[in-house]
Parts: C-alpha cells; sequence; structure tokens
C-alpha cells in the first residue's frame, strides 16, 4: 500500500493523494474500519506540507470514501468497491502510460519489464 | 577494545603494580623506588587512556556501535542504518551526560546532584539526537499507508516505568502543596512530570518522523531503530532523569515528614542510579559478550 506523489505534476498534489487513497479503496486494498495515517505523519512521510494532506482527507471524506474522527484518526468507510473489469481498466491505463515513457527513452519490452519487476521487489 | 574489557585491564594496571610493591616493600629502598616509578607510570597511562578514550567519545568515535549493529542485523543495509543510529544516539547522549557533569562541577563547585546535572544532560542529549530530517530529493516521493504509533514501539515494561514514576512525581507534588516549608517539593515533583510529559512527546515526534516507502529489509531495520530509540533512547532517560527529581522532592519534603523524606528520597535515587547504570551507552554492550544472534536474521 504505498502512496506516490509528484510535485512537479500539472496534477495538485492533494489530487493525487486523493485519487491514489480513492483507488486503494475501490480495489479492496484498503478495507472499510482501516485507520489511515494521521496527517502530521503522512505529511511527513511524504515531505509535504501538513494542510496539503488535510485538504486531501477531507475531499476524501467529501466524497464518502473515509470517516474522521478527530483526534481518534480517520478510518476507511464502507464504500462500494471497484469490478474485477474497472481494476483491469486502470492497469492498463497505467501500463499504457508507462510502455510511452519506456519507447520515448528506446527502452525493449525486456529491459521494461525487468524495470518493473525491480521496482515491484523494492516497493 | 570494549569498555568492559578496558575497565578490566585498567583496573589490572592499577592493582598490580600495588600488589608487587606490597609484596616486594621487604626487598628494600631499592625494591619499592623500582615498583613505586612502575605504579606511577601505570597511573600516568590510566590517565593518558581516560583522558584519550573522553576526547575520543566527544569526537563521536564509537568503535563498539559496528560491532552492535553487527549482533541487531545480519543484513549488510540494515548494519549501516542501525550503526548510524546507535552512533548518532550514543554521541549525543554521552555530550549530554559530559556537559551535565561540566555545570555540576563548574556550576554548582560539585556541591549539587551530580544524578539530577548527569542524568538531565543525557536525557536532553538522547531527545536531540532523535531531532533530525532526511533530506528530501526532487521527483516523485512515496510513503506506505500504515499507520505509526508510540505504543507499536514501546516496550510494556518502558511504558509502567514511565507511568510509575509520573504518578510517584504526581504525589510527590502534591504532597508538597500542605505547607509552605515543603513547596519546593511541589517544584521537583512538577518538573519530573514535565520532563515525563516532554518525553512522551518526543516519542511521538519519533514515531511519526519522516519514512519514505523503501525496501521490507530497511523498513524491518527503521522499525527496530525507532523501537530502540523511543525504549531505550527516549523512555529510559526521562524515567531515570525524572526520579532523580523525584529524589529532590522527597528529601525537600523533610520539614514535614522527617527522616521518612530522607528514606524515599535515598530509594528514588538508587533506584534511578540503577536505572542509568543499566541503561548507559544504551544499555547495548551486552550483544557483544555473547555469541551472534542478530535480531533482524
Amino acid at each position: 500500500m504505498i502512496l506516490s506523489v509528484d510535485p512537479s505534476r500539472a496534477l495538485p498534489v492533494y489530487e493525487q493523494v486523493r485519487e491514489q487513497i480513492r483507488r486503494m479503496v475501490a480495489a479492496g486494498v484498503l478495507q472499510p474500519g482501516t485507520r489511515l495515517p494521521t496527517i502530521r505523519q503522512l505529511a511527513a512521510d511524504l515531505g509535504l506540507a501538513k494542510g496539503t494532506i488535510e485538504r486531501a482527507y477531507e475531499l476524501l471524506e467529501g466524497d464518502a470514501v473515509i470517516a474522521r474522527h478527530g483526534r481518534n484518526g480517520s478510518y476507511v468507510s464502507d464504500v462500494a468497491q471497484s469490478t474485477e473489469r474497472e481494476m483491469t481498466v486502470a492497469l492498463e491505463v497505467a501500463a499504457e502510460a508507462l510502455v510511452i515513457v519506456a519507447r520515448q527513452l528506446g527502452a525493449d519490452e525486456a529491459a521494461t519489464l525487468r524495470a518493473v519487476s525491480s521496482a515491484w521487489k523494492q516497493l | 577494545m570494549s569498555w568492559r574489557g578496558a575497565t578490566v585491564l585498567a583496573i589490572a594496571i592499577l592493582v598490580a603494580p600495588g600488589l608487587v610493591a606490597v609484596r616486594s616493600s621487604s626487598g628494600g629502598e631499592v625494591g619499592r623506588k623500582v615498583w613505586m616509578t612502575v605504579l606511577l607510570v601505570a597511573l600516568l597511562t590510566m590517565v593518558v587512556f581516560v583522558v584519550l578514550s573522553l576526547v575520543l567519545q566527544l569526537a563521536g568515535v564509537d568503535g563498539e556501535a559496528p560491532v552492535i549493529a553487527q549482533h541487531l542485523a545480519a543484513d549488510p543495509q540494515q548494519q549501516r542504518l542501525l550503526q548510524r543510529w546507535l552512533e548518532r544516539a550514543r554521541w549525543a547522549r554521552f555530550v549530554g551526560g559530559f556537559a551535565g557533569l561540566v555545570a555540576w562541577f563548574v556550576g554548582t563547585m560539585a556541591r549539587g546532584d551530580i544524578l539530577v546535572l548527569g542524568t538531565g544532560g543525557i536525557a536532553i542529549g538522547a531527545v536531540l539526537a532523535e531531532v533530525h530530517h532526511i533530506r528530501r530529493t526532487s521527483g516523485p516521493r512515496t510513503a506506505r499507508v500504515e499507520v505509526r504509533r508510540v505504543s507499536d514501539y514501546l516496550l510494556a515494561r518502558d511504558a509502567r516505568w514511565m507511568i510509575g514514576v509520573g504518578a510517584v512525581a504526581v504525589v510527590a507534588a502534591a504532597t508538597g502543596v500542605w505547607s509552605a516549608d515543603t513547596r519546593a517539593a511541589t517544584w521537583w515533583g512538577l518538573g519530573a512530570c514535565a520532563v515525563l510529559g516532554f518525553a512522551r512527546l518526543a516519542q511521538q515526534r519519533v514515531a511519526t518522523r519522516a519514512r519514505p516507502a523503501v525496501s521490507e529489509n530497511l523498513t524491518r531495520a527503521d522499525d527496530l531503530a525507532r523501537e530502540l530509540a523511543i525504549g531505550r533512547g527516549l523512555a529510559r532517560p526521562a524515567t531515570f532523569f525524572a526520579l532523580a527529581l523525584v529524589a529532590r522532592s522527597c528529601f525537600a519534603m523533610k520539614p514535614t515528614i522527617g527522616d521518612v523524606a530522607n528514606v524515599l528520597g535515598a530509594a528514588a535515587w538508587i533506584t534511578a542510579f540503577v536505572l542509568w547504570w543499566q541503561n548507559r551507552r544504551l544499555g547495548l554492550d551486552f550483544l557483544t559478550s555473547g555469541p551472534r544472534n542478530p535480531v533482524l536474521a
């Protein structure tokens, strides 16, 4: 369950966090009732301002993806999970983006798969 | 050479010439002079050894940290992470304790409570050792969606000590309020509570300290470093420093409870001393004397 944000992307960082947590919840990787890290901890881990994570959590609460209980923390809500088809589509979209980057770099399929495998093991 | 070995050697250097000198006392003036010279040389060696090791430790040279790290983890990457933490934590504690001793010697002309100043210095050093940030590089940043709490890292034994000493400090502070003669006891007691509260905040900071999503290996080593930092690094120094303050609080209650105050104060002082002794240099030296059986195999 890894979050990855890139401040240099056009999409605001809080949107990146929101989108990824929403995806994990929809895929069932984050089960209903799972406690999320505190704003302070996640902000420190990602090297972001607390306000950025606060904004992402606010939006997730607005989406009914999480429920916030003040000092008692934030928990994943009981929301409908995405279907297998939706997960496959999401993976295909991510894979296409990777293949585009690999081709722009002149990497072949084997090198790209090795990079994926290495990243998979590392994370 | 380990500190234990060095201590044994130092005692041997000191005692052996003395014993021989006593045995040869019947050997005449020349024999005594020879052995007095040997004793003098041995003493000088000792002084040089102590000064040198003091300078080396203040400079941050820690020959034991790599050995302890090897006893904590088998993987070289894990060892490097743990060694870095050990070196920083042990150095900061040493400098803090040394500063406390200097404050005791210079500030109070060696008349103050050496335990309060010494353990206070160690506790401050321990907290400062944990105040650091990881350097951020540009590009994507990663984090695991996991909750890290103090309770995940703090051993029940250390938690019980902190709560117990805190409770005693509250009682001591409250007891001191009843008489104007024992008002100092309240301040010492409140000081002990503040130390424990501050330690708790520092523990919270260590638990939630930044950690990017790294490999499983490094995550485990980082978890162990956090556990050591929160327990041996922060909880124990805070406990023995707070207990040293509680001892002062007990002593300050003498006008109202008489000699019982001295007994309570002495008991707290001795307990604080024993806790410090067990936790000196983080209390991990015992690992180096046994067979290597890494915690992170």
